[in-house]
């Protein structure tokens, strides 16, 4: 019962928290300053002025969604070649008190590939292998990899809002950086800092333990880095086990904060979407849409995790209590599957348990939140993955009901279609294709630790994770070899600006076209019946790509070993 | 640095979509 009330204060709590983040980040994101008076446009405008003095010409013009998208992926091949280059030249450089040893170079390629794709997916422990720069570095793409997401949504916002000029890329991944995601993150690290979390750039500390082995206890800037790993949906962890470590999460209180700032900016993204638009009732139903598949997938992960671990079961231990295998018991055992379903519904790769340890049915659900990566998914780039299945809902139903159909007063066409479906689909192929290479050849098979469908799970959830731009592991595999690290590092980088640059694209095209009046025969998108229209094409769309690897997964282990 | 030209490689292929993404929108309109 306490579980769950505190997993309902947490969601509605962090629900109504997001109404008036989503009206602060519109007032930040497109604060419609006039671009030839910035001097007295207020102080929505001073890091505009700040940012045009050093910033140039660059800075000052505004793009269509061509240039928009050109700018943007040159901004990510330069922090993709920085992070790189400072990984692998880590033992060369300042701030290694440590004297962390060099890395190789695959793992170099699939670290900055993660970090560069706001994915966070970690095949080394930070702590052990990263010198304090490394770690540095990649806690800047930790903010300016979200500011990508969030004005990329920003910028199809404007498109679909009927504006030629979607803005401009530096401007926008400026005003997401300093006036959303550095703010609030500062923020939450001091409350971490109070929380008991550490905040020192000293090296790790030697200890004498009672029984009079000497011990290294690592230590480090932790607060500010779980603050933005969690306000921006990176994931990550400063230490290997990520949220379970005692530095990193050390009370029910911090644990508490952590697992509001996981979901707080994705749920905001919707409302500054509404604002942005001008539509807010449509806002509602998308918002709507989304708490619906994220409670739906609460219940069940807290609902198959009552039952008790079958890994116990020939032991000589009563278990009369739920799957406690794999928790950390100070946060209690519901915090596992809540975390785990919230984090992988917004893209957000850290842990505070083992996902590996969940029972069959409760692992589906993070799987679920990785296919779908709509339900809020990531700063910025959920709602813009949920775009696509709008597009796609309004075509469908514009087709049932004989309606013409329209999103926001402009037409979709074949065109619009033909984008979204490759998109979706390339987001299949990039979990399915990998995951039936690595389970049918021993570049997967031999790093398992586990056979039959709970193996074929580990596989299948750590392309999923990828490809979500997630960075959780359900873990149980040695993936730190070649293969594991080119493989995954393509997959993030595919998976991360495909769904980007698409929808985009969209937004792009039915921003040049002319409006249409609405009328009795335009589809309402602002309305209970669209809302179910969009349900039902997440569900048939998600089951029909996915529901075949659950059962050979998940569902086949529950039917083989729970009882 | 294999690795590094494998990143940017894969970046070119990005850039090569929205070329792509572009040749279809003028020859939808052409057509």
């Amino acid at each position: 019962m306490h579980a769950l009330l505190f997993i309902g204060i947490i969601v509605s709590g962090t629900a109504l928290l997001s109404w008036p983040l989503g009206r602060y980040m519109k007032w930040a994101m497109d604060p419609d300053l006039p671009a030839d008076d910035l001097a007295n446009a207020g102080p929505a405008a001073f890091f505009d002025r700040l940012f045009h003095g050093f910033g140039g010409r660059a800075t000052r013009e505004a793009q269509n969604w061509k240039q928009y998208l050109v700018a943007m992926l040159v901004f990510n091949v330069v922090i993709f070649a920085v992070s790189f280059s400072v990984l692998a030249f880590q033992q060369h450089l300042p701030l290694n008190p440590d004297g962390q040893k060099p890395i190789d170079y695959n793992l170099v390629f699939n670290a900055a590939a993660s970090f560069t794709t706001n994915t966070d997916l970690q095949h080394y422990s930070g702590e052990s292998t990263l010198s304090y720069l490394s770690q540095l570095t990649l806690m800047w793409l930790q903010f300016v990899t979200p500011a990508v997401g969030l004005a990329a949504l920003v910028a199809m916002a404007r498109g679909l809002a009927g504006r030629r000029n979607i803005g401009n890329f530096f401007v926008d991944l400026q005003r997401a950086t300093f006036l959303v995601l550095l703010p609030l993150a500062f923020i939450v690290a001091v409350l971490m800092v109070l929380g008991d979390v550490p905040m020192t750039l000293l090296g790790a500390v030697k200890v004498t333990t009672l029984q009079g082995f000497e011990q290294t206890i690592a230590r480090g800037p932790v607060a500010a880095f779980v603050a933005i790993k969690q306000l921006g949906t990176n994931g990550g962890g400063f230490f290997g086990p990520n949220s379970t470590h005692p530095f990193e999460n050390p009370t029910f209180w911090t644990n508490a904060l952590s697992t509001v700032a996981i979901i707080a900016l994705p749920m905001a993204c919707v409302w500054m979407f509404g604002h942005i638009v001008g539509r807010m009732r449509h806002a509602t139903i998308v918002f709507g849409v989304m708490l619906l598949f994220l409670v739906l997938k609460i219940g069940g992960a807290v609902y198959f995790e009552q039952a008790p671990t079958q890994a116990f079961a020939a032991l000589p231990i009563e278990q009369t209590t739920s799957n406690l295998e794999g928790k950390e018991l100070r946060f209690g055992a519901s915090a596992g599957p809540l975390w785990a379903v919230l984090t992988t519904s917004t893209s957000n790769g850290s842990v505070n348990a083992m996902h590996d340890s969940l029972n069959p049915m409760t692992g589906l659900m993070p799987m679920i939140g990785m296919w779908l990566n709509t339900t809020f998914g990531g700063v910025g780039v959920g709602l813009i993955n949920m775009f696509l299945f709008i597009v796609l809902a309004v075509f469908v139903a514009g087709m049932m009901v004989g309606r013409t159909p329209e999103y926001l007063g402009r037409r979709i066409e074949a065109r619009e279609v033909k984008l979204a479906v490759l998109a979706l689909v390339a987001h299949a192929l990039f979990v399915l294709a990998p995951t039936a290479l690595f389970a049918a050849t021993d570049m997967g098979a031999k790093t398992l630790n586990n056979v039959g469908p709970h193996g074929f799970s580990e596989i299948l959830y750590e392309f999923s994770s990828a490809n979500a731009n997630n960075g959780s592991g359900f873990e149980g595999l040695g993936d730190n070899t070649v293969p594991w690290n080119v493989v995954t590092g393509l997959v993030m980088l595919l998976g991360r600006f495909i769904p980007i640059i698409l929808p985009l694209a969209i937004a792009g095209s039915l921003a040049v076209k002319r409006p249409a009046a609405q009328s009795a025969g335009s589809l309402g998108v602002e309305d209970g019946t669209f809302g179910l229209m969009l349900f039902g094409t997440i569900v048939f769309i998600g089951a029909l790509t996915f529901f075949p690897v659950a059962i050979l997964g998940p569902v086949a282990e529950h039917l083989q070993f729970m009882k | 640095m294999l690795y590094l030209l494998l990143g940017l490689v894969t970046f070119a292929l990005l850039f090569l979509l929205i070329l792509g993404v572009e040749l279809m929108e003028r020859w939808d309109r052409k057509n």
